[in-house]
């Protein structure tokens, strides 16, 4: 289950399932890590993922899983539009983890790095901890909330909704354990990158074709959120 | 040239003005405790003002805890588990034996009279100064740990946020001391202090840019008028003057108190409203926001209540070890 086509692919050849069972079970021993892959020359920051993610776990009004900022940058031939699709990056040594002061937040099996509402206190430590600001305090709920890869989904077989719901198949999903997934693959044919890697928490969301100037902190300003906040760029409120 | 945001998505800060207040509450109550320790096993002296206020700032501390927490009605969740590697899970066991303790010193005070200090309490005050600094480490630690906040993952900041705490609770007990007609014990303490967290202000200033960003573009009034000037100089300098006159050492305290107060408010909400993954600040919180008042009024509250229970529990045990050794 790497992509939309792939997943339809495998759902269409269900009938033979019972032929294909023994290989399924050999290529499933190793365990599945599941990571995503995202194809910035595919994206064209149409926010679907943005909608289909708050819309599947029921996020609040301006809180986001998953959301794409949309950046103008110089270039040798003048300015042009740079999107950047961000969500938790599930990684290898989550900060938000080792913090947390309950056990409310660990790795699942297959890497996911998700929340115990029924546990969590909502201290608020972990949305301090994580260098990608993938996490919040839901506003419905009160509890800390992220991105789950949509466990609920792909626990059944299903594809995480943002992946399913991208028009330019620009996010890719799937287990980084198989060298026969179409992520691996992707992954083997182009250059890809990591957010923030100075934090060396080894994401596992990687992106094809991100600049260098939107790996890290982004170097910002005169846009939307001035406009937003009705400031003049160089002018400042009191904190 | 940076690159401009064409659309953008702004965060809340999580730590709501709720722990500032309990940062302030806890920090000048371990100060005080720490000065307490300092004057009775060293100095011989009673401190009954750092007495006074290391016990009711550290009783009024828990409640905004409790409010900043999004789910207080779980709070037993710190105790129904382990979490060694979380420095908060330490604080949840620092944080209500460091009020127990001080309380129960309170207690022993008061029932003891004006008899001499006894083994029991002389333990107990070296327990209760032990816990100030494991409170004062793990506040700190809490936040300097934090590797995606910039400012406080810094060398300068747990240093100054501690020395701010000394400063504030020798402050608070100058406070109570100048009430009680007494000149006590904090002047010297709050000096020292103050002259540290300039010298520790000003060489993290130097060396930190994002400290610089925070304090030059986002809260210049909180960091340099009320932190630095009105918080630090003015206090420092009105102690020194202040051999004599009460009125001067109860003032330069409450400046001092204020000074840690506006120091945790730039830096706390400062620092999460600073994007961390973009050179952007999210929006401005009024100083005098309903949130803020609220807090502020709430905060105030608890402690007046907490200064009112620990007064009449020291004086009223004092009245009565006094009626039993007369009879």
């Amino acid at each position: 289950m790497n992509s939309r086509r792939e997943f339809l692919k495998l759902a269409m050849a269900g009938s033979t399932a019972a032929v294909a069972a023994p290989a399924a079970a050999s290529a499933q021993a190793k365990p599945k890590r599941w990571g995503m892959l995202v194809d910035l020359r595919k994206c064209i920051g149409c926010q679907a993922c943005t909608v289909a993610c708050t819309i599947e776990n029921d996020v609040p009004e301006g809180q986001h899983r998953t959301a794409v900022p949309v950046y103008e940058l110089d270039g040798p031939n003048g300015p042009s539009q740079a999107v950047l699709p961000r969500l938790c990056n599930h990684c290898d040594e989550p900060p938000c983890i080792p913090v947390c002061p309950v056990n409310a937040t660990f790795k699942t099996e297959e890497g996911a790095v998700v929340v115990d509402a029924e546990q969590c206190v909502a201290c608020g430590y972990c949305v301090q901890a994580c260098p990608y600001e993938a996490r919040f305090i839901n506003h419905k709920t009160g509890v800390a909330d992220k991105c789950t890869f949509c466990v609920h989904r792909t626990s059944v077989g299903l594809l995480p909704a943002c992946v399913e719901t991208c028009v330019g198949n620009a996010r890719v999903f799937g287990d980084l354990n198989d060298p026969e997934s179409e992520i691996r693959k992707l992954m083997a044919q182009h250059e890809t990158k990591g957010l923030r890697p100075e934090f060396k928490t080894g994401p596992n969301v990687y992106y094809i074709g991100l600049d260098d100037r939107l790996a890290s902190t982004v170097a910002v300003g005169g846009g939307a959120r001035d406009l937003r906040q009705g400031l003049e760029t160089s002018a400042h409120g009191e904190v | 040239m940076p690159a401009v945001d064409l659309m953008s998505f702004d965060h809340e800060a999580v730590w709501r003005p709720w722990a500032v207040a309990y940062f302030l509450l806890v920090g000048t109550g371990a100060g005080a405790a720490l000065l307490l320790a300092y004057a009775r096993l060293v100095r011989i002296a009673e401190a009954k003002g750092a007495l006074i206020v290391a016990a009711s700032f550290a009783l009024a501390s828990g409640l905004p805890l409790l409010a900043d927490l999004h789910q207080p009605a779980r709070f037993m969740h710190f105790y129904l588990g382990s979490a060694p590697g979380s420095i908060m899970w330490w604080g949840s066991w620092f944080l209500p034996l460091f009020i127990v303790s001080t309380l129960l010193l309170a207690f022993m005070t008061g029932r003891r009279g004006n008899a001499p200090m006894c083994g029991g309490e002389r333990m107990l005050t070296m327990i209760v100064g032990a816990l100030a600094l494991c409170i004062l480490g793990y506040t700190a630690g809490e936040m300097s740990v934090v590797a995606a906040r910039p400012v406080w993952n810094t060398l300068g900041f747990p240093v100054v946020l501690i020395l701010t705490a000394l400063m504030s609770g020798a402050g608070a007990t100058m406070i109570i001391d100048s009430l009680n007609g007494e000149k006590g014990e904090g002047r010297y303490m709050l000096v020292v202090t103050g002259a540290a967290t300039l010298v520790a202000f000003g060489l993290w200033m130097l060396t930190d840019t994002n400290l610089s960003t925070l304090a030059a573009d986002y809260a210049p009034v909180g960091l340099f008028g009320g932190f630095i000037i009105a918080g630090v100089v003015v206090p420092v300098v009105l102690a020194v003057s202040a051999k004599a006159s009460l009125l001067l050492r109860g003032v330069s305290g409450a400046l001092a108190v204020f000074g840690a107060l506006a120091f945790r408010w730039s830096t706390f909400n400062g620092a999460q409203l600073m994007s961390k993954t973009e050179t952007a600040f999210y929006g401005h919180e009024a100083a005098l926001s309903q949130d803020a008042l609220r807090t502020l009024a709430g905060s105030a509250g608890l402690l007046i209540l907490s200064l009112i229970f620990v007064t009449l529990l020291i004086n009223l045990l004092a009245v009565r070890a006094s009626k039993q050794t007369q009879a």
